[in-house]
């Protein structure tokens, strides 16, 4: 059954269309990530689903109910907002207890679920404090005991570690993990950053200037991608995007520039008939490129990062193009280095970046 | 470096403090010295010959101070409160508008203090009479908020604009009416904002003088009152009845100042 349902959903502000056409299906129980750059209009997205703002054209469904006109409070779903948005006026107590109060449940029913909840998060012994009085971790857990504790339909959350260090931020993240497989309700999680995507969803929807790019599992983002920008979106570090123009030598197709040339993928060889002596991109991960000595490519190492265990080399293989390569060992700058690379695990895009 | 900072802000703050507080000090010097101190060359700055004389004259006249003065406390008192009644939801809609539009409107809001009220004023007593307002308080009250609405309107507005929409999304989210949301959320904490908008409202009435010149007959305001001792010359009473009339001016400030403080959203987002 679906948990929510967008059907041809479209915004616009004045003149501009924040988002258009959206159709997404989320199954119920789904942790669902929007993923994308910020102006995107994942915000504007979360913001319809809440009824915080109207859309403009289409419809949304929450299970079986049409909502699309519903205002906020009628629709029964929780939000977390980028920067916790709690009461400050309020304790944490009467700050996760604020929707249960606004429903006229008994004294003794919410004390009882508000600790509960924040014995869940951790935070039962600051139920007494005002926000202003807490780390940013805490507050996040305050918001997110704010939402969980109206036993919503549907979790929407927006942004919400990207007010953290880094170090709370994968700490609070596997709490997202843990928190959903508790609860088993549908989330809609707004981020721009892949790797929390990545981590987190089970089902992840790239959005880029108001379009749905592609929706897919986290795996099938980062090994199928629909178009360049997904490509080049997914991925630390990011994909090497080489563009080169088609050449049909006596029915072997090459991918040249200058000097440089790439043996196209054998499964590409029907499509790119119609491609000869255009311009194209040709993508491939920086991890289906191995050093050897006998490899057909050539470079000059410009640096290698180490993080850890993983060293990536930059090599420049042509006075205008530089490509990152997975090393086992850190390799000497100015060092002149060969590789080979795995043709089939390459991925090659036309001009406007449709896969092909 | 941050001392000297410091020093010299001191310094300019000690400065514009006794330039505004030296003609109050003048004022209640007058009314509690005793005239040898005051019609002299070189009157002191400090008081020599300590009186209570001038109050005491004041009080024992036979002028009646307690009507004017209730009359400009029921006056200012209920026009602040009408300003707020009024006030509030108004500047709540327009600062939910568009930035543009909420300009706009404000402006227009302020068109009807383009007209001096001394042009007004007349027109406004002739309706008042055959409306049976003329020297009563509610019309008093009518006319001062014409002058003071305004003013309170663009307090509030700001106030509300600055308000973070995500706390008043939040409680939309978390169950309540959009009045709810108000009454919970948006009014406990720009009870500040509210409160400065208010005490504005009451000052404005207290010392209005145009409207009151021209609505009120048997039953004038203190400042008319005032008015009518500081012209006849005697500098005595004319400072007594100033510092009477400053005087509830000052204790409302100070009682409710507490309200007016900056850090009150400390925590609500970011940090």
């Amino acid at each position: 059954m679906p948990g929510l349902r967008l059907e041809n959903v479209t915004k616009v502000f004045g003149n501009s269309k924040a988002l258009s056409g959206i159709n997404l299906t989320v199954e119920e129980g789904i942790f669902c990530v929007i993923l994308g750059p910020s102006g995107c209009g994942k915000s504007t997205l979360l913001n319809l689903i809440a009824g915080l703002e109207e859309v403009t054209e289409g419809k949304i469904f929450l299970g079986d109910k049409d909502i699309t006109g519903w205002a906020p409070q009628k629709r029964n779903m929780a939000m977390v907002f980028q920067n916790y948005a709690l009461y400050p006026h309020l304790t944490v107590f009467e700050n996760i207890a604020f929707g249960l109060r606004l429903r006229g449940e008994g004294a003794q029913d919410i004390k009882a679920k508000v600790e509960n909840v924040s014995g869940s998060l951790g935070i039962e012994d600051k139920l007494g404090r005002f926000p202003r009085e807490l780390s940013g971790g805490e507050r996040q857990r305050v918001a997110t005991g704010r939402a969980i504790v109206r036993e919503p339909e549907l979790f929407l959350f927006d942004e919400p570690l990207s007010n953290l260090d880094a170090r709370l931020r994968v700490e609070l993240r596997s709490e997202f993990i843990k928190l959903h497989q508790r609860l088993h309700k549908t989330i809609i999680y707004v981020t721009h950053d892949q790797v929390e995507a990545l981590v987190l969803g089970e089902q992840i929807v790239v959005l880029k200037e108001g379009l749905i790019q592609q929706i897919s599992t986290p795996l099938s983002l980062y090994k199928d991608p629909a178009n360049l920008f997904v490509a080049k979106f997914i991925g630390t570090p990011p994909m090497n995007i080489l563009k080169l123009k088609v050449q049909d030598k006596e029915n072997k197709f090459k991918l040249v520039k200058g000097e440089l040339a790439f043996e196209a993928p054998k499964v590409a060889e029907k499509v790119l008939k119609e491609y000869v002596d255009q311009e194209i991109y040709f993508g491939f991960r920086p991890n289906v490129v191995r050093l050897n000595p006998e490899g057909q490519l050539q470079g000059e190492v410009v640096f290698t990062e180490t993080l850890a265990e993983v060293s990536h080399a930059r090599v420049r293989i042509h006075p205008e193009i530089e490509i990152n390569i997975k090393v086992d060992e850190p390799v000497m700058p100015r060092s002149l280095v060969r590789c080979t690379l795995e043709e089939d695990k390459c991925y090659l895009f036309d001009k406007i970046g449709k896969r092909i | 470096m941050r001392a000297m900072k410091q020093a010299s802000f001191l310094i300019i703050v000690l400065t514009l403090s006794v330039l505004l507080l030296f003609p109050l000090y003048i004022l209640f010097k007058i009314s509690i010295s005793a005239p040898q101190d005051i019609f002299t060359q070189q009157p002191p700055y400090l008081i020599r010959h300590f009186t209570l004389d001038h109050f005491r004259d004041i009080f024992s006249s036979g002028v009646t101070l307690l009507e004017p003065l209730q009359k400009s406390l029921v006056t200012a008192f209920l026009t602040s409160i009408l300003s707020l009644v009024i006030g509030v939801p108004a500047a709540y809609a327009i600062s939910r508008f568009h930035f543009r539009i909420r300009y706009a409107l404000v402006l227009l809001i302020f068109m009807t203090r383009m007209i001096p009220e001394v042009s007004i004023a007349l027109p406004i007593s002739i309706t008042f009479i055959k409306m049976g307002l003329f020297d009563t308080t509610l019309g008093l009250i009518l006319a001062h908020l014409v002058r003071i609405l305004p003013i309170s309107c663009f307090i509030l507005v700001s106030v509300f604009s600055a308000f973070p929409a995500e706390l008043e999304k939040q409680a939309l989210i978390d169950g309540a009416s959009r009045l709810r949301a108000f009454i919970k959320v948006v009014m406990p904490l720009t009870l500040g904002g509210i409160s400065v908008a208010g005490i504005f409202s009451f000052l404005l009435s207290w010392d209005e003088f145009v409207y009151a010149s021209y609505l009120t007959l048997a039953k004038p305001t203190m400042p008319l009152k005032m008015y009518y001792y500081i012209a006849r010359g005697d500098i005595f009473s004319s400072a007594t009845y100033a510092v009477l009339i400053t005087l509830p001016v000052l204790i409302l400030t100070f009682a409710l100042q507490k309200y007016i403080k900056p850090d009150y959203l400390t925590g609500a987002i970011k940090g």
